[in-house]
């Protein structure tokens, strides 16, 4: 592209002007905005030098983006009226394109000026908040549902490199930031009337041929002896990310500063913590969570004590702030001794149950607030990715003290609204204010995870009652275990029952009771045909007599032939039945059986002795001896074995989500 | 603690493939006899 030599109205310095876009042009010499104009170019004012931090882009950096080749041109830094910095930096594409990539918190935004249909007129500013949703429709036809993350006001503290509009020094602006699904991303620029819409996506280093970059070696800048000692205390302050920070706690003196530009101000005096329990890590602690940090290390730059009242009752809990250049900001939460590891999603992706409850929240929220949050009532359930989570807590979380660094104007005192959603081990979070409204993921971790990542050994450790809200149930691997167990059970006696022999019958024979006297029964002794045995076989001694109101009683001595060793059993049959008031009745039966397990193999004898009341006439008694009967006692032993460990975990189970949704203001017996 | 839950439920897989195999069973004995499901009185081997 062709380049535009011009010389600053200023200092008089060598200005390039490479981009055909350029409405405003940085001088790199005396940091002067310069307009260019049709008269010429002027002088709108000096620009404050931009605040290095740890990012991978720059001026010049080129890149390429779904096949199109780009080169940075411009940047300009933007402050949140809440603190907080980020930087929009110009893309002038080689086609032709503008487009606007935003950096923030580690992550990266790349959008386009987009103009609205007529049919879809772009809301107020007074008419967003946050978590409302709204419908834009572009010109090309095609529509986006976009939530509302945050509005505020934007001021433009520094710049370089080439503008592409008419950029103004510390001039603020209103605006608004939505997102969407698959990651869409946009701006509402209220600097116009009608304002301007900027349409993209989160996009990665890779996705714009950048992967290679590594974050800027970040040298610690040399400020003053005043701006990195506490101006209160003069104790020295040792800042992490310096360029992103806005907030600092002095360890010494409990002291509240401001950090601008690298400097420190005095805000306010700490109150003490009103939590008795000390903070588990230092600030300064490193630790990587594997795939949580994308193998990254990341660093406590911040803590802060935090707290919810319920029912008048205050609970407290810890929450560390961690940074790394690549990734950004994520948290850590330690509450009764169980861990979190939390990280930002985009509230577009959450779905809301069209339940919801409105009862439980006037009834704890002030005014303001319900009036601010209006449009997101609390759903009883939302998804995410598929998943779904159940309301669990919606309160006010207050940050009750704070130490070490933080990106935004933290204040003693701070209030959100925090709804919690679990599905355990997860659990969503929405933090609402007036102005924003934050999402993001807790992912329960281990007390055992949090000592290895961070190299310690001594964190307290909690119990298994109460859970913490998305704590997972740390016995499943009992249930899924013995529930695999029966399972195999089950496969062991399918595949072996080709392996069992059949039953055989080894005697069948009818021996005849003489008939006997009720008043004074006589026992009578029968013997049976002798009969062999096999070994490891059980053996069922069966007999059925056709009795009528009567009994008989036998004494079964199974006698082994060889060496007269003697096994006995006892059979009694007894059968009645009548009829009573019109309806027939009946007792007992006429058959039984004795079960015995393998005897050693050999030629048997069956020793009867029979007594009973037989009447006049003589019973047959039918008696069978059968082998290798399959009565299932086997299984039935080992089956109910196998079943103590996963109905003891069931229970248990059923114990633990009990104890969890009984810490909940939405449980119900 | 699992290490000791999986040795428990194996050793009653073990036993009751081998019980099978062997025609090993449960059952009760004596004059008494002639429960289906017997814990009482005693376990003979096969052979």
């Amino acid at each position: 592209m062709s380049i535009l030599i011009a010389n600053c109205p200023s200092c008089g310095g060598t200005l390039e002007f490479k981009a055909g876009t350029t409405v405003v042009i940085i001088c790199p010499f005396c940091h002067s905005a310069v307009a260019r104009t049709d008269r010429g170019l002027n002088d709108i004012g000096k620009v404050a030098e931009i605040v290095q931090s740890g990012s991978p882009l720059r001026i010049g950096l080129r890149g390429v983006w779904r096949g199109e080749r780009f080169e940075l041109t411009g940047r300009v830094q933007n402050r949140h009226e809440l603190g907080g910095t980020w930087d929009e930096w110009y893309v002038s594409f080689a086609n032709g394109w503008l487009g606007w990539l935003v950096e923030a918190q580690g992550k990266f935004y790349l959008t386009f000026h987009q103009k609205v249909s007529d049919s879809t007129p772009l809301p107020a500013f007074d008419e967003l908040q946050p978590g409302r949703t709204i419908v834009i429709e572009v010109l090309n036809g095609q529509k986006y549902t976009l939530i509302v993350n945050e509005k505020g006001i934007a001021e433009a503290i520094a710049a370089e490199g080439e503008i592409p509009y008419a950029f103004v020094p510390n001039q603020r602006r209103l605006f608004a930031d939505l997102s969407g699904v698959n990651n869409v991303f946009a701006t509402l620029d209220f600097e116009t009337s009608p304002p301007i819409l900027f349409l993209g996506t989160e996009v990665t280093l890779k996705d714009l041929g950048l992967e290679s970059l590594k974050p800027a070696e970040r040298q610690k800048k040399q400020v003053s002896a005043i701006n990195i000692n506490c101006p209160n205390c003069g104790g020295p302050l040792s800042l992490q990310a310096p360029d992103k920070t806005e907030r600092v706690a002095c360890p010494y003196c409990d002291s509240l500063l401001d950090a601008n530009e690298g400097k420190l101000t005095w805000l306010q005096t700490l109150k003490p913590s009103p939590y008795e329990k000390e903070f588990a890590l230092k600030i300064g602690m490193e630790a990587a969570l594997g795939e949580l940090t994308n193998n990254e290390r990341m660093k406590i730059i911040g803590a802060m004590v935090r707290s919810v009242e319920i029912d008048g009752e205050k609970y407290f809990w810890h929450e560390y702030l961690l940074y790394n250049p690549m990734i950004g900001f994520r948290w850590l939460v330690h509450s009764d001794d169980h861990w979190n590891f939390v990280e930002p999603v985009n509230a577009a992706e959450i779905n809301q149950s069209t339940e919801a409850i409105e009862k439980a929240i006037r009834n704890i929220l002030p005014a303001e607030f319900e009036q601010a949050t209006l449009v997101v009532t609390t759903s009883r359930s939302v998804s995410f990715r598929g998943k779904s989570f159940q309301i669990f807590q919606d309160a006010l979380a207050r940050v009750e003290y704070v130490t070490g660094e933080f990106y935004w104007r933290v204040e003693q005192g701070e209030t959100v609204r925090a709804v919690d959603y679990i599905n355990p081990p997860l659990m969503l979070s929405c933090e609402m204010t007036e102005k924003e409204i934050n999402w993001s993921l807790g992912h329960y971790l281990t007390v055992s995870e949090v000592q290895k990542a961070f190299g310690v050994d001594d964190l307290p450790k909690p119990s298994l009652f109460p859970p913490a809200p998305n704590q997972p149930f740390p016995y499943y691997f009992y249930l899924k275990w013995g529930i695999a167990s029966l399972l195999l059970l089950i496969i062991i006696y399918v595949v072996l029952l080709p392996f069992r022999s059949t039953e055989r019958i080894v005697l069948s024979q009818t021996i005849t009771i003489a008939p006997t006297n009720n008043q004074n029964p006589q026992p009578q002794i029968l013997f049976s045909n002798p009969f062999e045995l096999n070994g490891n076989q059980n053996v069922k001694i069966e007999a059925s007599a056709p009795l009528q109101n009567s009994w008989i009683e036998l004494d079964i001595d199974l006698v082994n032939t060889a060496n007269d060793a003697v096994e006995s059993v006892n059979i009694p049959i007894s059968y009645y039945s009548g009829v009573e008031d019109g309806e027939q009745w009946s007792e007992g039966s006429n058959d039984n059986y004795a079960l015995l397990s393998s005897l050693p193999a050999g030629n048997y004898i069956l020793r009867i002795q029979a007594t009973g009341d037989t009447g006049p006439n003589p019973i047959p008694v039918q008696l069978k001896v059968r082998q290798n009967t399959n009565t299932g006692t086997n299984f039935c032993c080992a089956f109910i074995l196998l079943s103590i460990g996963p109905l003891i975990t069931l229970y248990m189970r059923s114990r633990f989500e009990k104890s969890r949704w009984n810490q909940s203001m939405f449980y119900s017996d | 603690m699992k290490v000791l839950y999986v040795i428990f439920t194996l050793t009653v897989l073990v036993l009751y493939t081998m019980a099978t195999w062997f025609g090993w069973e449960i059952a009760s004995s004596g004059k008494r006899s002639g429960l289906r499901l017997p814990f009482i009185t005693g376990f003979r081997g096969g052979k």
